[in-house]
């Protein structure tokens, strides 16, 4: 499923996210190709982090940089760009661009795979139904299509441990709700137009949820804090009812 | 040293200037929502200005002082008590051991924040001992104070010994003692014109309708009840984008105003997911973000646009004032 | 801007020195230190303040005291009249802030202790409070002015 790219140069756009933090972006589409630019950009950022570096985030398509303006400035007052730009939003600008333009992309041939137990529709999925409607199919032909198939973890975010997953079918494709539900159970499996995901947490979110998991994504006392990471190949496992609270008490042991 | 709960409040949790540099595996920000209130806080009783304090949310606790302690009161005005008499915000204060510390009606803004010198004895979690309330983890047992908790304080740094034992002996047998010196956070923070809070077009403004743009900055948003640490849902003749489209997630900061279908917008505040798929039609500047964590449910604001030059302007200035501050508090220091 | 360690440094320099007035300039600030005899017990006065490209108009200042102020070579010799000198340099306000009434106005009795007004410097609002009791008979100071160490501020007459 992956396949290994060499060579090349990483083009990026960038823009701000407020007066603290900037966007860099990579592609305009979920793909490998920029998934790798990605993950090669945050690699390189991370091991060399420049004056007044907070935090990145790296997205599908994207990587945000978070910074302190007031430390920028004072590296911009004394570094190559006295005198000239004092805007720390055009430093930061200029570091990042000179950091792409220099990027060589990651090789990779080889990733973790990941079997996620997943209980779907019920009390579990309560959006499954819909997710079958529109797109014109039965609730069990969606669980077929969803579980299929293998997906890559191009990103985590949105919550702790959440992994944003690559290689959803079209044919189970939804939309958003239009209002957030306030609360969504931990371990729920959705549907977000293109993407499907896990919530690890209690959460609001706008997904379509469609079957449960009772694996524990967020693991707050280790490092890295999350069950899964950038780059692993995720397949998930339909299990009945009956066996969702046996996997909930068996993770829970192995654990300790 | 230590406080017991007697009464927690609403939501009263530990919280520093949040936890950076595991964004990437969805661990989120959290910390203060009005940074500058708990800066001064700490500044007041000698802390690194980064310590963790008392995040207080519209009704406040009742905590029993278990021996003597030192601190500031800082952020809205939640009628702060000791043993039943108004104490002062924004300045050092001694208290008793054994003194009850409570608050009443909210006067002004929504958070007050409790530093002690010396700081809060709890463990760091990711480098921050800001508490992650949904994630269960951080501050006080990654979770809001209730009552019968006892919390533990750090010994108080040496260089404000000098002033505690002026105020204690100022306060003899009364319950407290507060300096006859204060900060005034007006002097910080733009609290004249917090019903116009200024910010940056978003990543995604284009793709609102005119008139919708037009509308963002010319009416009047209200504060739903449904407003909270992850974000402000406010009101308002709903806002359009140009075609349907969603945005494929990418990362969101505090003060980001995104728009989900329905046309009403979201305030991202402390306690944000990392990342988000609705289009951002505005940033909330960093220097305003004070103003709009002491807003609450009910209220009214209007947005400003200015330029990012502008905002980062102001940003700098505000530093810059808080630089001035913390002269002013080392040189105070000294002179007691 | 001065760190805190540069200007404890100078303090100390000046402090040690026979030079009585010293004052430089930098690019974004000027300061000024002047030491001032008064009955023989020295004391310090540190003006910090802003050159007039900076925005603000009103200098911030500090004040330093090694020894505390002689309350008999200060106060006024008259007996019906108190006259409240500033203890600090600062910028006078008349309330606590601009909502706020002001803490007392000509007529206002006041007791000994109640604050009077603040006195601002370096972003912090110190209570200046009245030595003694009595009738506030004038307000030499207007809000926003910068006043001296020393400098009347307010008349208070004895009522009793």
């Amino acid at each position: 499923m992956l396949q290994p790219i060499s060579g090349g140069r990483a083009k990026s756009q960038m823009k701000p996210l407020g007066d603290s933090a900037i966007l860099v972006q990579f592609g305009a589409e979920i793909n490998e190709d920029v998934h790798l630019r990605v993950k090669a950009f945050t690699d390189y950022l991370e091991t060399h982090p420049f004056a007044g570096f907070l935090d990145c985030i790296p997205a599908f398509t994207s990587v945000t940089v978070f910074y302190n303006p007031l430390v920028v400035r004072r590296q911009g007052d004394s570094g190559s760009f006295s005198g000239k730009e004092r805007s720390p939003y055009k430093i930061v600008h200029s570091i990042l661009e000179e950091m792409v333009t220099g990027l060589e992309e990651t090789n990779t041939d080889k990733w973790r795979v990941v079997e996620i137990p997943v209980c779907y529709g019920g009390e579990f999925g309560p959006d499954l139904e819909a997710v079958a409607r529109h797109n014109h199919l039965l609730p069990s032909e969606v669980i077929t299509i969803h579980s299929e198939a293998d997906y890559l973890v191009y990103m985590i975010g949105f919550a702790p441990g959440f992994p944003y997953l690559g290689g959803m079918s079209e044919k189970i494709a939804t939309p958003r709700h239009t209002s957030p539900r306030l609360s969504i159970p931990a371990g729920s499996v959705g549907i977000a137009c293109s993407q499907t995901g896990v919530y690890p947490i209690s959460t609001p979110g706008g997904w379509q949820i469609i079957g449960r998991t009772p694996a524990d994504l967020f693991l707050p006392d280790e490092n890295p804090p999350s069950l899964l990471q950038s780059g692993d190949v995720i397949r998930f496992k339909p299990i009945p009812p009956e066996e969702y609270k046996i996997y909930k008490v068996r993770i829970y042991e192995h654990k300790s | 040293m230590s406080i017991k709960v007697e009464r927690p409040g609403l939501l009263t949790s530990l919280q520093d200037l949040g936890r950076y540099g595991f964004q990437k595996y969805g661990v989120i920000v959290s910390g203060a929502m009005d940074a500058v209130s708990l800066r001064i806080a700490n500044l007041l009783v000698g802390n690194q200005e980064g310590e963790a304090a008392l995040e207080i949310t519209l009704v406040g606790p009742s905590l029993t002082v278990k021996e003597d302690l030192f601190i500031a009161i800082t952020g809205g005005d939640l009628s702060p008590q000791i043993d039943g008499e108004s104490v002062p915000l924004w300045r050092p204060v001694y208290v008793r051991k054994g003194s009850i510390f409570s608050f009443g009606a909210c006067r002004t803004g929504s958070r007050a924040y409790v530093a002690v010198s010396g700081g809060f004895a709890v463990e760091e979690v990711m480098n921050s001992k800001s508490t992650y309330l949904r994630g269960g983890i951080g501050g006080f047992k990654g979770r809001a104070l209730k009552a019968g908790d006892i919390i533990q304080c750090n010994k108080m740094p040496k260089k404000s010994e000098d002033l505690f034992i002026k105020l204690k002996n100022k306060g003899g047998f009364h319950p407290f003692a507060a300096a006859d010196w204060y900060v005034n956070p007006a002097s910080v923070v733009n609290i004249k014109n917090k019903t116009e809070i200024r910010v940056i077009r978003g990543g995604e403004f284009d793709h609102f309708t005119p008139a919708s743009q037009k509308q963002f900055f010319e009416q009047e948003f209200k504060i739903t009840p449904n407003s909270d640490r992850m974000g402000y849902r406010i009101e308002g003749r709903a806002l359009k984008a140009e075609e349907s489209f969603e945005l494929i997630s990418e990362a969101v900061s505090h003060g980001t105003i995104q728009v989900p279908k329905d046309g009403n917008p979201i305030i991202l505040l402390a306690d944000r997911q990392t990342t988000g798929g609705y289009p951002k039609i505005a940033q909330v500047i960093t220097a305003d973000l004070p103003l709009i964590a002491q807003l609450k449910p009910g209220e009214k604001t209007r947005f400003k646009e200015i330029t990012l030059e502008e905002a980062e302007q102001l940003y700098l200035e505000q530093e810059q004032k808080m630089q001035q501050l913390k002269m002013g508090l080392q040189l105070k220091k000294h002179k007691e | 801007m001065l760190t805190l360690n540069q200007m404890k440094d100078l303090i100390k320099t000046v402090d040690q020195s026979s030079v009585d007035r010293f004052k430089f300039e930098a690019e974004g600030m000027k300061v000024l230190v002047e030491k001032i005899a008064a009955s023989g017990q020295s004391s310090e006065r540190i003006q910090v303040g802003e050159t007039p490209e900076n925005q603000e108009s009103i200098s911030a200042a500090a004040a330093v005291q090694k020894e505390k102020v002689d309350k008999e070579a200060s106060s006024s010799t008259d007996k019906e009249q108190h006259r409240v000198l500033a203890p600090m340099v600062g910028t006078y306000y008349s309330r606590s802030n601009p909502d706020a009434e002001p803490f007392v106005q000509v007529g206002t009795k006041v007791e000994e202790n109640q604050v009077l007004c603040v006195l601002e410097a370096m972003k912090l609002f110190n209570e200046i409070h009245s030595e003694v009791s009595g009738e506030i008979v004038e307000i030499l100071a207007e809000d926003g002015q910068l006043i001296e160490y020393g400098q009347p501020i307010f008349v208070i007459k004895n009522v009793d």
